[in-house]
């Protein structure tokens, strides 16, 4: 259990951190808008932009001290898992980006989609649509390589 | 690959959790090594010829067919 304690110190001060940090700064960004410094939205902007970015470093953080931690199998793994799963992940992606980019075929899929929402709709699902494909492949991968050797 | 590892396991009467903790990997790796599912990195197999006080090549030996 000792060896995990890196695991956990760094667990335990990005969500702590981030939880205290959106907490103090919800407090600050309410106090400096009633009293007219700044705008409610540009202030609540700020504080979730740095809560995120920090809350991204930190589960970086975690994962580095995690890796640390784990075996050589265990990190082969995972390596297996980033490249192949991501790489397939990201082709599947890339399927998505070249249909949506260019080509008389947009406006056949912007109907068959639908057209409501907003550009920032737009940017959401389209960050989204890039992630899940690479973590359902980074998933189906580590799966397949952990069944294939790590069994009985 | 193949090696040795259960053979010389078995000599010293260890469970695959004792070997594991000898070698600081999880007992799970010490199976996948002993199966053949797994070959181990260079400094992880020096590190199971130091435990079994035997060189390398008398422990792993390459199949080439």
């Amino acid at each position: 259990m000792r060896k995990w304690r890196p695991v956990i110190k760094a667990t335990v001060i990005t969500f702590g951190g981030g939880l205290l940090f959106a907490l103090l700064g919800g407090i600050a960004v309410g106090y400096a808008s009633s009293s007219g410094w700044i705008a409610p939205e540009m202030g609540e902007l700020i504080v979730t932009a740095v809560f995120a970015a920090a809350v991204m470093a930190g589960a970086l953080w975690i994962g580095a001290e995690w890796m640390r931690v784990i075996d050589e199998a265990a990190r082969e793994a995972h390596k297996a898992a980033w490249y192949w799963g991501g790489t397939a992940g990201m082709c599947v992606s890339g399927v998505g980006l070249i249909l949506s980019s260019a080509g008389p075929w947009r406006d056949i899929i912007a109907r068959e989609i639908g057209s409501g929402g907003s550009p920032i709709d737009y940017v959401s699902a389209g960050a989204a649509l890039m992630i899940a494909p690479m973590l359902i492949g980074y998933t189906v991968v580590w799966v397949w390589w952990w069944l294939a050797r790590m069994r009985g | 690959m193949n090696n040795r590892l259960k053979v010389l396991r078995a000599e010293r009467d260890w469970s695959q959790a004792q070997l594991a903790e000898h070698l600081g990997v999880s007992r799970q790796t010490v199976n996948a090594l002993e199966t053949g599912r797994y070959d181990p990195s260079l400094p992880l197999a020096f590190k199971i010829a130091r435990v079994f006080g035997q060189p390398i090549e008398s422990i792993f030996s390459y199949d080439q067919a």
